[in-house]
Parts: C-alpha cells; structure tokens; sequence
C-alpha cells in the first residue's frame, strides 16, 4: 500500500469570520435580552414604538441568541476543529462561505422582519416561510460540506466531537422541517399545517430539540475538542463517551411533551415525555462527568487559565441545568414551576452559562491561534469571567426567587378554599423587584462581553499579518471493510470488547455511523407524532366547533403579529386552583382550528383562554390604549397603535383560503363575501363602543378585530 | 501533549491513538453514574405501568374531580349555609366608618378600573348618581355585586371575595350616592331612593 503525503492548508478565514460574526450578534442579541428584560420592569421603555415592544422583540432576543449567537458560535467551532480532527481542509471554500454569508443574509432578514410583526407564533420558529426556505437551504449546504469534508479525510476514525456535531446536524434539519411545514397566505404570512394539540406537539417537539441539538450537543463537541486541548489532558473516558454520546441522542427527541403537561394533549404522551425526560439526567451527566474528570490531575491550571475557568464554569452550568431539567420535568414540580420564571431562570443557567462560557472560552482559546498572536491581557480576560459569573448569579436567583414566589401565590388558598391572591396583578407586584435585579445582572453580563471585545480589538491590533499554516500530511490509505469486520472477529473475545470494537470500526465508517444516528435520532419524534396526526380530534357530542369568523380570524391575525403569546397563555390546566381563578378546563377540541396554537409557555400576564365575556367590549379597548388605566402597575405593553391603524379587509379572502387548504371547514361562499361579513361585524364592536363610551369612527381600526378575536375566546367551553 | 499514558488515579490505560493530540482514556463508567441510569428507567417502566398499562394511578381527570369534590366537602363542613344578609346587619355596618374604609380599598384595587377611582363611570356604570339599573337598596347591591351581570361585563365577586369585604364594598358603593364627582358618566337604570 503506498503512503504519500499532501500538503495542506488549513482555512482559517472562514474560522475568523464565524467568530466575529458570533461576538457581533450575540452582544446584539443580548441588548435585545436586556431591554425587554428592563421593560418588565418599566414598561414605558418601549416608547409606544411597535417595533420595540415586547411581544416582537422577545421573538427577536430568543431567536439571535439561539441562532445568531450559538449558531455562529458551532459553525466557529466546527470549520475550525473538523478541519483539525480530519487533518484536511474543509471539503468546499464555496460552500463554507455559502454558509456563512448564508446564514448571516438569515440573521439579517429575522432582524427584520420578527420587529415588523412578521411571525409565525411558534417559539424559536418565528420566521416566515420563506426565511425557513432560505434556512433548509444553507443548512443542506453546510451538511453536505461537512459529510464531504468526513469523505476526503486523513483521519481514519471520527473523533467523539464529530459524533455531537453530525447528530446536531441530522437532528436540526429533520425538526425544522418539520415542523415548519406550512401554507402560505402572502409572502409573509403562512398558517402551519397541524393545528391545536398537534401543533404543540409538533412545536414543543422541535422546540425542546432545538435546545437538545442546537444548544447542547454541538456545544459538548465544542467541549470534547477545546478542553483536552486548553488543559493538555487526554479525555476522561472513551467508554463513557460512547454510552452518553448515543444514549443522549436517543432519548433526548423524547422529551419535548414536558412542555405540554396538564394540557389538552394525550395523557400518555405527557407520560412518555416525562419518563423519558427523568432518563435523560444520567446521559446528560456522562457529558459533565468527562469533562470535569478530564480536568484531574490539572486543577491547578485552572486556577491560572482563564480559558479553563471559562470550561469549567461552563460544564458546572450544563450539570446544573440538567439536573434541573428532569426535576422540572416531574409533573407535579412543573405544576408549579410552568408559566413562571423559574423556566426562565433554567433556560439562562444554560444559556448564559453553558453556551455562553463554553463559547467565551473557545473564543480565548482561539484569539492566538487564529491571529498567531498573544492574548492582549489576561487579567482582563479574568474580570470577564468574574462579572459574567455574578451576572449569572443574579439573573438565576432573581428569577428562580420570582418564579417560586408567583407559583406559590397563583395556588395559595384561603382556609374556606378561595384564592388569597384573586388577583393576577398581586402576584406580579409581588416579583417586580426580582426583574430589576435581573436587569442588573444582565447588565454585568453584556459588561463582561465588552471587555472582552476590548481585549479581542487590542490582540488583534498588534498581531502579525496571518499567513495560512502549511501541513504536510500522510493519505489515507485503504483498508478492505472485510479485513476490519474480519478483526473484528478474529479472536475469541468478550461481548462488551466486541462492542467497543465494533464501535470503533463504525467510527471509521462515515456513512453508517450518519445513518445509525439518524435512526437513533427519529424513533422517538415518529413514535410520538405519527400516531397523533392520524387520530381525529374528539368533539364532544351535541357541540360544534365554529371556526373563526372573518373578523376574529383578522383580530388573531394580531393577536399573532403583537406576540400576545410570549406573556400570555391561552390554556387552563385541570388543577381546582386554576379553574377557580380563569374557569372551565380546556379541552383538545376547543383547539381545533387554531392554526397555529397559541397555548404559550409563560403567564407574565394571565391566561386568555376563558377571557371572551369576561369584560366589556370598551374594557378592552381603554385596557388596550393603556393597560394601566384599567389595571394600575399593569407591566403589559400599551397598544395605541391598534386604535389608529387601520384593518385591513382586503387579504382576509386569502387568508382563508390558506386556512381552509390547511383544514378548516371555510365554505367557499363563506370565503366569498368574507370582506362584507368582517365589516358587518366590525360596524357591530364599533358600536357597542359608541354606546359603552362614546367611542367613535373604530369600524375600520385594529383594535375592533382584536376585540373580536378576545370576546370569542374560549366560548366553545358554555356550550 | 504530554504523554500520560496511564491515569493518575485509576492507571487506567491511555487508547493507543490521538486526534489532533488529543488523546482518549478509557476508563470504567462511573458506578454511582451507572446505577442512577438504571434507576431511572426503572422508575420509567414502572410509572408507565403503574399509570397506563394497569391504570392503578388516578389520571388527571380523575384526580381533579377527586379534588374538586374534597375541596367541596370541606367547604360544607367548614361553613354551614349562611343566611343571607339582613337589611338591619347592612344598615349597621354603613354607619362604621371602618368597615367603609375598608370598603374604600376593595374598591380602589378591583373596582376601579370599570367604575372610575370616585365611582363617576368609566366601563361599568357610574355609582355616584342615584340612577340603578339592578336596586340601589343595600341588599340589592350586595346582590349585583355577588352575582355580578355577566353579560354586561360586570364580574360575579363572590368567589372572588370574602363575604365580609363584599358587604363591606357595598357599603362603601352606597356612601358614594350623592357624591359630586369632577366627571361622572351619564346616569343609567331608574331613579331610586331605597336604602
Ligand atoms: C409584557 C407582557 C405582556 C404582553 C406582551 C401582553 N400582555 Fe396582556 N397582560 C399582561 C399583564 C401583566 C396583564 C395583567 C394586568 C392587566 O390587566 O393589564 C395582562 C392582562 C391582559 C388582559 C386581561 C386579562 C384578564 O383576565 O384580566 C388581556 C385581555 C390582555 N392582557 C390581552 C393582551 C393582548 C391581546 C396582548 C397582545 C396584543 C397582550 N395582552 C400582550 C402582560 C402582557
Ligand atoms: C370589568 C369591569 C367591572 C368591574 C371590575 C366591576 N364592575 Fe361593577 N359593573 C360593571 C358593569 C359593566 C356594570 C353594568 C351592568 C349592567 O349594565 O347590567 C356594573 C354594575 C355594577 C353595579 C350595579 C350598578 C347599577 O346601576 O345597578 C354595582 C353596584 C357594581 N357594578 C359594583 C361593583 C363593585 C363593588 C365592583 C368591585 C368589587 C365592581 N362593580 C367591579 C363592570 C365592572
């Protein structure tokens, strides 16, 4: 067999590019973050402008740093370890800056458009359908340099880190698209095709995975790669990395239904997703463990590395947040727990811990390999950590304090068995000192990522010119796949060595091992999905369910556009403190025509499920201009906008044709005169307006439709 | 990389191969690890078992009827029916200037918002005028303030308050009637003069 060698270069470029792009948007991305953060607490600071209001903009901070920030944070990890790990250049420099310019047009068009209010309504799945189009497209692209950067390789087996980032790549493709599958209304406009309690299996399907494989695993690679090589230690266990690595991707896919409990969905799925989630603790674990345990014997280095405190806050994080998760994932805890900030609270050990350190340190271990320089100063690198970690600190104990404390009050009874605190606005006063303490350790936080984009400018600012790094590196030769199975079963060996080995050949073959994950990866989505979509929703005998006139399916149009989802719920559970605070229980085929589900994940404001009849009409239109004048202390946002814009009747005939192509039993005659039927009713809310309070010329406004679309919510329920 | 060849600890052995010098121990699963993994699923087997394929566990339709039913006997035993309130007892009580205090601020955090802060109109019709569309007499108020006038917007208080604040409010309502007020609603309902 002949060994000849090549020379290679290493690209970089394209290395330093996605670290930029990850510290540009994730410093945006997180001023978003504290600016809503500080609007809870002074609503006021959205300045009556639309595109700085709540409901858009946390839309826009939870899609930047999830996609934005994490996302170029993988790409800087993989173009740069993968090229390393295979000992080859990166398959395609187009196809990597495809990607990369790509991705960042995708950020660019979110940034856009999420402010605009153009929104899907599904958490971390808000951009429109042709953003989508636009993501499946450079993610294929960025999958298929990737499998052919793995077929030209110089390495024969596939490091442990190139497991995480293949399944994390497999694992989003298949869940964003599925779970974007929708119809079109407009351009930027699209109705999914699930509706109600399939749509949020669907979506908590996709939006439990996207934290799984967006913003755990890609990251665990980042850690099998980046923390031997800063501590200059071999990984603790190659064993444990197997069990975990496969164990993880299996049961991970399983657990989105923990979002869904007490809900309108199956009991049984809530089950599965709980079993499943609690068995997720010891995979999660084996990650930590490999990490920490790799750093015996070096703890002292990490004493004086900031990159290595970096790691270590980072895997302490991921260790807390997936102990965390399980306990929240028991139903009685997260009977408590949901709708309340402590999930706020668990997401940001994760984020701002996990993804963030784990990142920072990269970016610290990366600035002098990728410039041939020296870090500028490592004192500030450790101030860095230090203000990040009180950050951290604060926001988790203000959020965890306030989020036990709403629960607790939401449920807490008189001795005769009525509500103590009747009213939801008690139980936000009661946290609002929680969010200015958040505020704060935001602030530390972005404080942190200042100094360290000071520390980058001034590194790079005395660096040499970079010259591309030549290698000379052997080919691989060779080996016929029947002399490796042949090894394998050579010699007469233990069942558990033959495993090992068989494993470590399956490491050489790119291909099976994409395929087994891929299948690891899709048992648990079909096992829960499939049966769900082919089951009818019961209706319940002598009730109809009505779809939404064409005025109330306008006013959910807003609904939609203003994020009402991203405060409020719209989903009351079967706990007797809850119906006695919002009414009757809801029920799966109440949902039936919601296309998307709007039953949220966190009551910032009450639920709206049992809201229709609850208030007068001119109620909610004083409560709309300004909440406060309704409910003093409100922290909701003002909506003076929907008072004076005007409605528009002319694409509601499209939008219900989408809607009926998706399922809903529109007659065509209905869709016909649908624009004078919208206006009838509008002239008949703009009425009982005139008449409640004098109200004049609305029949044409905004807010007549919103009104409609909140007196009919949850009517279906007295009959 | 510096050769470690064994582990420091467990002496485990070092795998004969390295990635980019990163290399790779194999050392055991740790057993506290393996065991809370087998733990877990048997706690997933028998949850699932014991909840669905035998259907021992309540579901939670079941355990909310079951609640809902022992929340209800436990307010039959704790307070037996009351008497409605009497005229005389309402009457007594509008003369305490405490108990209209009182009133003064269940109206000023729920009331409010539909009635104005002086009670002069806003969403719900104004209070200070002596116009009712329900009785302006004590116990009719007491009455459209327990029950409330669903359709019309007007919440029914009476799971929502206790009994006292409720008669307590009413008598507050009722100390507005005459008030002047800087921008009172037009008056609704009929001309009553009944106590
Ligand atoms: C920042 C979070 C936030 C957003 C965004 C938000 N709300 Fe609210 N909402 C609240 C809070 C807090 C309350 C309780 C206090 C009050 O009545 O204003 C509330 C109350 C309400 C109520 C009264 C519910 C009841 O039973 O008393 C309605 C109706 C309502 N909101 C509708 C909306 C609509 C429609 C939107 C979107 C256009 C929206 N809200 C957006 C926070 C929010
Ligand atoms: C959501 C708005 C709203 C709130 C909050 C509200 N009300 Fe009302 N209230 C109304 C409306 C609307 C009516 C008129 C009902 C009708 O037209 O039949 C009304 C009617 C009344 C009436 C009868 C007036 C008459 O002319 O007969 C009384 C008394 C009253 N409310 C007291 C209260 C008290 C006391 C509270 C606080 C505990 C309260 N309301 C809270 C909306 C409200």
């Amino acid at each position: 067999m002949n060994r000849s060698n090549d020379t290679v270069f290493y690209d970089d470029k394209i290395v330093r590019a996605f670290l930029w792009a990850t510290m540009i948007w994730g410093l945006i991305g997180m001023v978003v973050g504290l600016l809503i953060a500080a609007q809870l607490y002074y609503p006021a600071l959205n300045f009556g402008i639309p595109i700085l209001s709540f409901g858009r903009l946390r839309a826009l901070h939870t899609n930047a740093v999830i996609f934005a920030f994490a996302g170029n944070a993988i790409f800087t990890a993989v173009y740069y370890s993968t090229q390393r790990l295979l000992r080859t250049r990166m398959f395609s420099d187009f196809m990597g800056w495809f990607h990369f310019w790509g991705w960042q047009l995708i950020i660019l068009a979110a940034a856009l458009t999420l402010p605009l209010g153009f929104s899907q309504s599904k958490e971390y799945a808000e951009l429109e359908w042709p953003i989508d189009i636009a993501i499946a497209i450079v993610w294929v692209v960025f999958a298929v340099n990737f499998i052919m950067t793995m077929k030209i390789r110089r390495e024969r087996h596939l490091y442990v880190a190139l497991w995480f980032y293949l399944a994390s790549i497999i694992a989003i493709a298949m869940l964003h698209i599925v779970n974007n599958i929708s119809i079109p209304a407009s351009w930027l406009v699209s109705y999914p095709v699930y509706a109600g309690a399939q749509d949020a299996l669907v979506q908590w399907w996709y939006g439990h995975n996207a934290v799984g494989f967006f913003l755990t695993t890609p990251f665990l690679g980042l850690m099998y790669y980046f923390l031997p090589k800063a501590a200059n230690r071999p990984v603790f266990s190659y064993r444990l990395s197997i069990i975990h690595f496969w164990s993880l991707v299996f049961i991970y896919i399983w657990a989105g239904p923990h979002h869904l409990y007490y809900s309108a969905l199956p009991e049984w799925l809530q089950s599965v997703g709980m079993v499943f989630s609690i068995m997720l603790w010891a995979p999660s674990w084996g990650g930590m463990l490999n990490g920490l345990y790799t750093l015996r014997g070096a703890w002292h280095k990490v004493r004086e590395e900031p990159i290595l405190k970096f790691f270590v806050l980072g895997v302490t994080a991921y260790g807390m947040s997936t102990f965390e998760g399980p306990l929240l994932s028991i139903k009685a805890v997260n009977k408590l727990s949901h709708f309340t900030d402590w999930t706020v609270a668990h997401v940001h050990v994760g984020a701002l811990g996990w993804v963030g350190f784990m990142t920072f340190g990269m970016i610290y271990y990366l600035i002098p390999k990728l410039w041939k320089t020296t870090l500028y100063s490592k004192t500030l690198a450790n101030a860095h950590f230090g203000m990040a970690t009180i950050g951290i600190i604060l926001y988790a104990v203000s959020m965890w304090a306030s989020g036990i404390t709403q629960g607790l009050m939401w449920f807490a009874t008189k001795a005769d068995g009525t509500l103590l605190y009747p009213d939801f606005m008690e139980t936000v006063i009661a946290i609002k000192p929680a969010f200015a303490i958040r505020a704060i350790g935001g602030v530390l936080y972005i404080a942190g990522l200042l100094v360290m984009f000071y520390n980058m400018f001034k590194s790079i600012h005395r660096a040499a010119i970079v010259e591309p790094e030549q290698l000379t590196i052997a080919r691989l030769n060779e080996i016929p796949v029947e002399s490796e199975v042949q090894s394998l079963v050579s010699e007469p060996i233990s069942f558990k060595i033959f495993l090992k080995r068989l494993h470590t050949a399956i490491e050489g073959w790119p291909l099976v091992f994409t395929a087994l994950s891929a299948a690891a990866l899709m048992v648990g989505g079909m096992v829960q999905i499939i049966p769900m979509i082919l089951t009818e929703v019961k209706v319940p005998r002598g009730v109809s369910v009505q779809p939404y006139t064409p005025l109330e399916l306008a006013g959910r149009g807003i609904y939609l556009r203003e994020g009402c989802y991203n405060c409020h719920s719209q989903q009351v559970r079967p706990i007797v403190e809850e119906t006695a605070r919002y009414g009757p229980i809801s029920r799966a085929h109440e949902y039936m025509y919601d296309h998307p589900f709007q039953w949220g994940s966190k009551r910032t404001g009450p639920d709206l499920h049992r809201v229709g009849g609850k208030y007068p009409d001119l109620w909610h239109f004083r409560h709309m201009q300004d909440p406060r004048t309704t409910s003093p202390e409100s922290i909701m946002p003002t909506y003076g906008w929907l008072l004076t814009s005007s409605l528009d009747f002319n694409s509601i005939s499209a939008q219900m044709k989408a809607m009926q192509r998706v399922g809903v039993p529109y007659k065509t005659s209905d869709i016909h005169d649908s624009k004078e039927k919208m206006k009838a009713q509008a002239v008949e809310v703009a009425e009982r307006l005139k008449e409640q309070g004098g109200i004049e010329n609305v029949a044409d406004k905004e807010i007549v439709a919103l009104i409609a679309y909140l007196q009919r919510l949850g009517r279906e329920a007295s009959k | 990389m510096t050769p470690l060849d064994r582990d420091p600890e467990t002496y485990a052995e070092v795998r004969d191969h390295s990635f980019d010098g990163i290399q790779e121990y194999d050392n055991q699963l740790p057993r506290w690890w393996v065991y809370k993994f087998v733990i877990t699923i048997i706690f997933a087997a028998g949850y699932l078992y014991w909840f669905h394929f035998a259907q021992i566990g309540k579901n939670l339709q079941d355990s909310y009827d079951f609640e809902k039913t022992e929340l209800a006997e436990k307010l039959r035993l704790s307070k037996p029916p009351e008497a409605p309130v009497s005229k005389e007892e309402l009457k007594a009580l509008a003369q305490d200037p405490q108990s209209i205090e009182k009133g003064k601020a269940v109206f000023a955090t729920r009331c409010a918002s539909c009635h104005g802060m002086e009670g002069e109109g806003v969403v719900g019709p104004n209070l200070t005028d002596k116009y009712w569309i329900h009785g302006g007499a004590l116990t009719a108020i007491v009455k459209t303030i327990e029950e409330g006038v669903p359709a019309k917007g007007m919440v029914p208080w009476k799971s929502l308050l206790s009994r006292d604040e409720i008669h307590q409010v009413a008598v507050f309502v009722k100390s507005l009637e005459g008030k002047k007020v800087s921008n009172p609603k037009k008056p609704e309902g009929e001309l009553s003069s009944e106590e």
